[in-house]
């Protein structure tokens, strides 16, 4: 099935050529076509109304990241795949604010860009399915668009060992502990501290309030969660 | 040529206005002159005709001179009429009898009996009414007063002329008037004296300039306040606007027209700003952080003093991130300068590397090799972007990840960060604003830090009821003396401006929010600022 259609932007033909080459093998992307300069790339947009844009931010008549100011591009469902050089981070981070579909650093890992563009026909199959869109889908797309693929997120990085020494630190009744006593009773930086606290406040082993403490500052403070009554 | 041009040259204004006076004044004094001269003359005529008139009237009534009359006696009244004469101030006296012949003339040379001059006998002797004329006589031209000399039984038998030379009069009047000439010249030297003065007294104010000079280089000045760059507002020593140029309206997005906002008061337009409530004794203050309207500034502040009295005070102010970016760039560009050149060598000995694997065959090698040069960032960025939920947290969030890097930081992201969506109590904005402030203040807070305390430490968590953004540097921390002030606006430690609005900027908006932010020290050294925001406003669920 070849329904999409890719337009790239590179103004390197012989770079252009490959990257086309690479998505030709890809059996859903239709047509592929190539805009050595910005100009040509806003024509091309404009006839062919490609699905998704491989987009280089240096050319010869312009920066890429111009095409995100447009009005035809915010108005259409066409995604962009950003490919800029590792010196320019300051145009990746504006890209990343316009919405961009994904962002390669050169030189490309063909293997990155698999996976964006697998990445890619996943958004566009949930996209083509969900015509009706309600907000459970909105959601699912969000995700598929800009986020990772790890659904256990926030247990990242939280290990049953650690975790079971802070608990350790509220086995009396009515124990309360700010972040840094338990950071120095665990041994932990402070934030680190912070984070295995939210967890078990997340989990509803703790919960959390704020006192106005003797220096009239604002202090967190962890108690257990079971002893309030 | 040259000569024309002198000549169409216009007089100086002190000239000019010097010129003016000096014709009204000349004008007004002549007309003033003119008319008491007129006046007094006329008044004199009358006054002297009047005394003739009653002096000929008395003689005309004397017995003695009746008598006479009657018997054309000459002698007899030149005993009676000469003593009168000598009493009396008139410059003849004459008797004459029914027919206007003279039967006296107290002037010795008019013969007795010749005929009366000045055909003016006819309403005394015809008509018996006593008459002044203007008539030339026998010795000139003479006020007189007529008088008919009547019999006893009523019939006018002869005439009684009193006359004054009208040379005499003259005479009396210019004495009258000399005095009063001699005012008016004193007060026209008086005028002259005193449009001199106001003249050039005008001239000193303007400052030696004529109007048009005037005209031209108050335009030029409006111009010019218009076009700087800066914004610059003056006010006077009320607080109460006078000016402020395009630059600061736009700054301050005022909607009044330019010609509206004088008058108004400086704090009503940008309230709260301690910087604007000067008092008079206060002394100037240079490129100074504060905030007006929301829009973190550079401003300074100068007095206007005239003739050592304070009139007001100029503020001008420029864009706080003008001013960063511009010095961002020139310090950076020689950096950059240098960089490129390390790089160029690093790049070709790169090339050679791979050439030579190249030539070897050791393909997996060079992918291997090509692949690292952009593996780093690519990592960071997709770290970045899988973590955190948001367009605009993700772009803020690289771009100060490479901030730091710049500045030969680290940005690290504690591990299990998480951001699924803002919640809604604030804008995007304000949020970027919270994270942003709070970086650029651990960036700060770490610059001079050893080598092995450079990192700082973002950990943002939404996945409780309140969304977590802590900050941890191992900065020099924070001065016991200003921690109880920290988010107050303007205070600062010395070295880091920064956190003059910035704190405050923060502080306020999770306030707003509803959350609380801490302060707290970090182990072993630096500062934690961790700030708590409910997800749903604490109201919303109690």
């Amino acid at each position: 099935m070849h329904d999409i259609d890719v337009l790239i932007v590179e103004d390197e033909a012989r770079l252009a050529e490959i990257h086309a080459e690479f998505i030709r093998k890809n059996l859903r992307f239709r047509a592929v076509n190539i805009a050595p300069t910005l100009a040509d790339a806003r024509k091309m947009i404009q006839a062919l109304k490609p699905h998704l844009l491989l987009l280089d931010n240096f050319l010869p008549d312009g920066k890429g990241i111009e095409l995100f100011e447009d009005r035809a591009f915010s108005d259409t469902p066409m995604r962009a795949i950003f490919i800029t050089a590792a010196s320019d981070m300051d145009t990746c981070s504006k890209a990343i604010r316009h919405g961009a579909f994904d962002y390669i650093i050169k030189p490309v890992s063909y293997e990155r860009l698999q996976m964006s563009l697998e990445r890619y026909v996943r958004f566009f199959d949930t996209q083509q399915a969900n015509q009706q869109v309600n907000q459970h889908h909105v959601d699912e797309m969000f995700n598929l668009q800009a986020k990772d693929f790890n659904p256990a997120r926030h247990t990242k990085g939280i290990e049953e060992l650690t975790l079971q020494r802070i608990k350790d630190a509220f086995i009396d009744e009515g124990s309360c502990h700010t972040a840094e006593s338990v950071a120095l009773k665990v041994g932990l930086s402070k934030t680190t501290a912070r984070r295995y606290l939210e967890f078990c406040v997340e989990t509803r082993y703790l919960r959390a309030e704020i006192s106005y403490g003797r220096v009239g500052r604002p202090e967190r403070i962890y108690r257990r969660a079971d002893n309030h009554g | 040529m040259a000569h024309r041009l002198h000549i169409s040259r216009p007089l100086s204004f002190q000239t000019r206005c010097f010129l003016l006076l000096l014709g009204v004044a000349l004008t007004v004094s002549l007309l003033i002159g003119l008319y008491s001269f007129n006046h007094m003359q006329a008044a004199l005529y009358e006054q002297t005709g009047a005394r003739a008139l009653v002096q000929a009237r008395q003689i005309a009534v004397l017995p003695e001179v009746i008598a006479a009359v009657e018997q054309h006696d000459g002698a007899r009244l030149r005993d009676i009429i000469l003593p009168l004469k000598q009493q009396s101030d008139a410059s003849y006296i004459v008797v004459g009898d029914a027919q206007g012949r003279h039967l006296l003339h107290t002037d010795p040379s008019v013969q007795p009996g010749s005929p009366m001059q000045g055909e003016d006998n006819y309403f005394p002797l015809h008509e018996g009414r006593s008459i002044t004329t203007l008539k030339k006589g026998t010795l000139g031209l003479s006020w007189r007063g007529k008088a008919p000399v009547r019999a006893a039984n009523g019939q006018v038998i002869g005439v009684v002329s009193v006359g004054y030379f009208q040379s005499r009069i003259d005479v009396w009047n210019r004495s009258q008037f000399m005095p009063l000439l001699a005012l008016l010249l004193l007060i026209l030297v008086a005028l002259l004296w005193s449009a001199w003065l106001f003249s050039r007294g005008i001239k000193r104010q303007m400052r030696g300039l004529e109007p048009d000079e005037i005209a031209r280089l108050v335009r030029q000045q409006e111009a010019v306040f218009e076009s700087i760059f800066e914004g610059v507002i003056a006010i006077d020593r009320q607080g109460c606007l006078t000016g402020i140029n395009r630059a600061a309206r736009d700054m301050l997005e005022l909607k009044e027209e330019a010609a509206e906002l004088p008058g108004h008061q400086l704090q009503t337009l940008i309230p709260d700003c301690p910087f604007l409530q000067v008092n008079p004794q206060d002394a100037d203050r240079k490129d100074e952080i504060c905030l007006f309207r929301h829009l973190q500034v550079i401003a300074s502040r100068i007095g206007i003093h005239a003739d050592g009295q304070l009139q007001g005070w100029v503020i001008s102010f420029r864009r706080k991130d003008d001013i960063n970016t511009l010095s961002m760039q020139l310090s950076q560009i020689k950096r950059y300068a240098d960089n490129l050149r390390v790089i160029r060598h690093e790049h070709l000995n790169w090339i050679s590397t791979l050439s030579g694997l190249l030539h070897v065959k050791a393909y997996d090698e060079v992918t291997r090799l090509i692949q690292s040069q952009s593996q780093v960032q690519q990592q960071v960025l997709d770290t970045i972007s899988s973590t955190f939920g948001n367009y605009h947290i993700c772009g803020l969030l690289i771009g100060k990840y490479y901030r730091a890097r710049e500045m030969g930081l680290e940005l690290q992201f504690e591990q299990g960060c998480c951001l699924d969506k803002l919640p809604e109590t604030l804008s995007e904005v304000e949020w970027m604003s919270i994270i942003g402030n709070l970086l650029d203040n651990a960036f700060e807070a770490s610059l001079g830090n050893a080598a092995e305390d450079r990192q700082i430490v973002l950990y943002i968590s939404d996945v409780a009821d309140e969304l977590i953004i802590e900050v941890a540097d191992r900065g020099r921390g924070i001065d016991p003396a200003l921690a109880e002030h920290l988010f107050e606006r303007g205070v600062s430690s010395q070295e880091g401006s920064e956190h003059g609005i910035g704190l405050y900027l923060v502080s306020s908006y999770v306030e707003k929010a509803g959350g609380v932010i801490t302060v707290e020290n970090n182990i072993p050294r630096g500062t934690i600022f961790s700030v708590f925001v409910p997800k749903r406003r604490r109201n919303d669920n109690a």
